[in-house]
């Protein structure tokens, strides 16, 4: 069981999902149309790019654009769930011994009980994003259950690897859990919004450019849109 | 639409309560405590641990180790008939993480070939060696039954002489080359570096040979044991019948052997452990030391009785057969 998951199942997993977010980073780029969106990529190409950057980057940045500023509580809920998402599987002390064990590759670790404090602010965050969709009138007015099943699927992996570390219960569970759980989420990012992964710098540098192009971007720094 | 997310939750919920009822339903690992656990703390003397310290059941792998037998896990010593090193394989000369790296390669690879070829195995996953919250044993949790059966045993049957032994267990090695034992052995350790390397080298010489596994000799918890020995302080043998009218009979001063006040017993600062009381001299070390003029081998050299080397000139012989 252990050997297939972590064997011929997460080589399937993981080909889903960089192929996947290749197509969709080239479908994106091939429906850009320069007289379409009346936007000079190619003669403007120093601005747009400076607009591009400006515009990921002051969106990573916590209240860095006026959008996050304008909704402080969802912002912070936001970055607790995506700094934790992003950081700790990354970085977790016991993929790198994984990464180091399989393919000889060195990943510096964090030690784990910052690991865990990140893990229990996603689960935190979850449930607060959680409760915006489902009382939010806005937002739950958009909300499908869609949204709501690959909001659990971006969970399942952290409540299932805090089972597993802090061995509640029987730690072979949990851990398969854990691999199987991460697996399905790698499988569906292509297929849902998660591929928000890759589209949310495409949008961004779609935009950044749009406006750091035309719209007076070249004239003044400007609005990071 | 409310009502459909609402409902999706409310299965998610329900399956999530009873996976996590499923889950406690089952203990964690299989690792016991018997006597021939080995907490492996490699990675103590570099901070703190990030995970609980594997506890190794030896017995459980030494029967899987197939025709390589020990040196499965182990490197030979150099020399004839000097045996195995007891530090896992590889490990002499790593630090900090490169031992966690190795013993994470050689553990994993090997459960890993287990599932290959079948062959019962051990864990892969994290959690399935560094278990939380198991008492970790230390080395007198399982003493060994070390009876009159047992001595007979060893001195009779397999013709040990006392210091074959008592040397080495009272802290001399001074006749023990370097590369014979392990560096940096505890005292804790001698005792298996001594016993165990002798049964090795008898069964790699087709001799009779005592056992090699960790529980044929730690067979019982050491609460047991005190159970069993209550009477662990009366004199079995190898006591010295010291006769004082016969010293004071000799040309010796009392304070020779009297170096504290008269009424303090030499065990009251040579103690039998490594205590820095005494001068850090062991209770066997003032006794045996022969270049000490004090000592009672020191003394009896000196007073030309000769090179002791016979131990029951002044050691009560224990008792031989069965008791």
């Amino acid at each position: 069981m252990y050997q297939f998951i972590t064997g011929p199942l997460l080589w399937l997993s993981f080909s889903i999902f960089f192929i996947g977010c290749f197509v969709h980073v080239a479908l994106y780029i091939r429906g850009l149309d320069f007289q379409l969106d009346r936007i000079a990529y190619n003669t403007n190409i120093v601005s747009g790019v400076k607009a591009a950057l400006r515009s990921i980057g002051l969106w990573l940045v916590p209240f860095g654009t006026r959008c996050w500023r304008q909704n402080p509580v969802y912002t912070l809920i936001f970055y607790l769930f995506h700094v934790g998402a992003v950081v700790t599987p990354l970085f977790l002390s016991a993929h790198s011994v994984i990464l180091k064990y399989r393919w000889g590759i060195y990943m510096p670790a964090m030690p784990d009980v910052v690991a865990d404090v990140l893990t229990a602010g996603v689960l935190v965050a979850a449930c607060g994003l959680l409760l915006r969709r489902m009382l939010v009138p806005e937002v739950r007015n958009l909300t499908t259950p869609r949204d709501i099943g690959v909001l659990f699927l971006s969970v399942a992996p952290f409540a299932t690897a805090f089972m597993a570390y802090h061995q509640i219960g029987d730690v072979t569970f949990w851990t398969i859990a854990h691999i199987l759980s991460g697996e399905l989420f790698l499988v569906a990012v292509p297929f849902t919004k998660l591929s928000h992964i890759v589209l949310f710098f495409c949008s961004r540098i779609q935009i950044g450019m749009d406006f750091g192009i035309k719209r007076g971007g070249v004239k003044s720094s400007g609005f990071p849109w | 639409m409310r009502i459909r997310v609402g409902a999706a939750l409310a299965i998610l919920l329900v399956l999530f309560f009873f996976s996590l009822c499923l889950a406690n339903s089952k203990d964690n690992g299989g690792q016991g405590l018997g006597g021939d656990v080995i907490a492996i703390d490699a990675m103590l003397p570099y901070g703190e641990r990030e995970r609980p310290p594997v506890l190794f059941p030896h017995d459980r792998h030494a029967a899987y180790s197939g025709e390589t037998g020990c040196l499965s896990c182990h490197d030979e010593r150099s020399g004839d008939g000097s045996g195995i090193s007891f530090a896992f394989k590889g490990r002499k000369g790593l630090s900090g993480n490169e031992i966690r790296d190795l013993y994470h390669t050689e553990c994993i690879r090997c459960h890993a070939e287990g599932v290959a070829t079948k062959q019962p195995t051990g864990p892969q996953i994290c959690g399935g060696c560094h278990v939380r919250d198991k008492a970790v044993p230390t080395s007198s949790s399982y003493a060994i039954d070390f009876d009159d059966s047992l001595h007979f045993t060893h001195t009779e049957k397999a013709t040990l002489d006392c210091r074959a032994c008592h040397d080495l267990l009272n802290g001399d090695d001074s006749e023990k080359s370097g590369d014979s034992m392990s560096p940096g052995l505890s005292s804790d350790n001698v005792s298996h570096d001594l016993c165990i390397t002798c049964h090795l080298v008898d069964r790699n010489h087709k001799k009779p040979s005592g056992p090699l596994s960790c529980k044929a000799c730690h067979a019982l918890p050491a609460q047991s044991l005190a159970d069993l020995n209550p009477s662990k302080d009366v004199a079995r043998g190898g006591e010295v019948l010291f006769d004082h009218d016969l010293h004071e009979m000799a040309d010796i001063s009392c304070d020779v052997c009297h170096h504290k006040e008269p009424d303090t017993r030499c065990s009251e600062c040579h103690t039998d452990g490594d205590s820095s009381q005494g001068g850090g001299i062991s209770l066997y070390a003032a006794m045996h030391t022969r270049n000490a003029d004090r000592s009672c081998i020191g003394c009896h050299d000196e007073m030309g009785a000769g090179d002791v080397d016979d131990c029951t000139g002044c050691h009560a012989p224990f008792r031989t057969g069965n008791p």
